[in-house]
């Protein structure tokens, strides 16, 4: 484990991440739960600070990764090696797509590509639906009612999911 | 330029958070209204995350290369900076049982909102019933490691390609 692999593996990942930061969920896990580098408890616990702080959930990933493997440093070259192959390919890519925006090899490969990356991404939810179950075992009541009560507030707290992330913290602090 | 605003208003980024981005793109005058169904397209057609994407590309509209650059590290200081915040002082306070307590009920809204996310994708993605399995084929491959997931695309991305060329001749 050092630093030019760790940047080498963001390269990788931020190439590979077709549709979406969600999918960078199943390759970080790849790369550092069954790598052995870090838990999987501290891997979801990970996850719900990155999507429970602004800013682009595989961005918050990278960070917080980089920073748990060689800190400050660290950090700031995860996320920078991660957005490095998608920053060159869109500066490549634009004046190609002006010039050819119908072309049907880019218009496939867009829909083709999207189904293929559906499928790595229920991975990290099935994971992540794993601890869900867990916790619907261990308090049955409590997890319930706080998922009925998100679903509930979802539609109206569409653009502040923080709102939601706090009623989230404050019933864990009751009733948990 | 207020680029910082887009990073601290995309939680959980994503296609979720496109029309917000959309509005303050807007209200600043960085693109014009013609100008969004492009970014977004391409957002997504690029690899990593569309939200990051999706500023370097209004960025790029708006000053050029210069703004691009501008545009993404607007987008990425924000999240950053909190991440190594809670990070630093995270490990100490992770073991306090009222934290914990707190994290996992935040965990359970995590995890609905993101299901949520995951039916919006689903929704756009499977435009028609014979992706289904095809998903769920990637699904089983990867989640068995019997193909590792840059080979998954790698080959489909191939096939793809193949199938357009085949389908595009019998047309001609």
């Amino acid at each position: 484990m050092n630093l030019f692999w760790l940047i080498l593996q963001f390269i990788f990942i931020g190439s590979l991440t077709f549709g979406g930061g969600l999918v960078a969920i199943t390759f970080l896990f790849d790369v550092f739960v069954t790598g052995n580098i870090i838990s999987e408890a501290f891997y979801l616990q990970m996850i719900t600070i990155a999507e429970s702080t602004p800013g682009p959930i595989a961005i918050n990933l990278a960070t917080y990764l980089g920073f748990s493997q060689f800190g400050m440093l660290g950090s700031v070259i995860t996320t920078l090696s991660f957005i490095l192959p998608s920053m060159l390919l869109i500066w490549t890519l634009y004046p190609l797509y002006r010039w050819r925006a119908n072309s049907p090899y880019l218009q496939s490969l867009m829909i083709g590509l999207r189904v293929v990356v559906f499928g790595i991404i229920l991975i990290a939810m099935v994971r992540m639906g794993l601890s869900f179950i867990e916790a619907l075992t261990m308090t049955p009541i409590q997890t319930l009612s706080l998922s009925l009560l998100t679903l509930l507030f979802m539609p109206q707290m569409k653009n502040r999911p923080y709102i939601l992330l706090m009623i989230g913290a404050v019933f864990g602090i009751l009733f948990f | 330029m207020e680029f910082f605003q887009l990073g601290l208003i995309t939680f959980g980024g994503g296609i979720a958070m496109l029309p917000v981005i959309k509005a303050t793109a807007l209200k600043h005058h960085w693109i014009e209204e013609k100008d969004w169904e492009e970014i977004v397209t391409l957002s997504q057609l690029a690899p990593g995350a569309i939200a990051v994407n999706c500023a370097n590309l209004i960025g790029y509209r708006s000053l050029g290369l210069l703004g691009s650059l501008m545009a993404i590290f607007g987008m990425i200081t924000p999240p950053m900076l909190i991440i190594t915040l809670i990070a630093l002082g995270f490990e100490s306070i992770l073991n306090l049982p009222l934290v914990l307590a707190a994290l996992r009920g935040m965990f359970i809204v995590v995890f609905i909102l993101l299901m949520k996310a995951i039916y919006t994708l689903g929704k756009l993605a499977w435009k028609q019933w014979w992706m289904i399995p095809i998903s769920l084929l990637s699904f089983v491959l990867a989640y068995f490691n019997l193909l590792a997931p840059a080979g998954i695309l790698l080959l489909s991305g191939l096939m793809i390609l193949s199938l357009t060329w085949m389908k595009n001749r019998k047309h001609k």
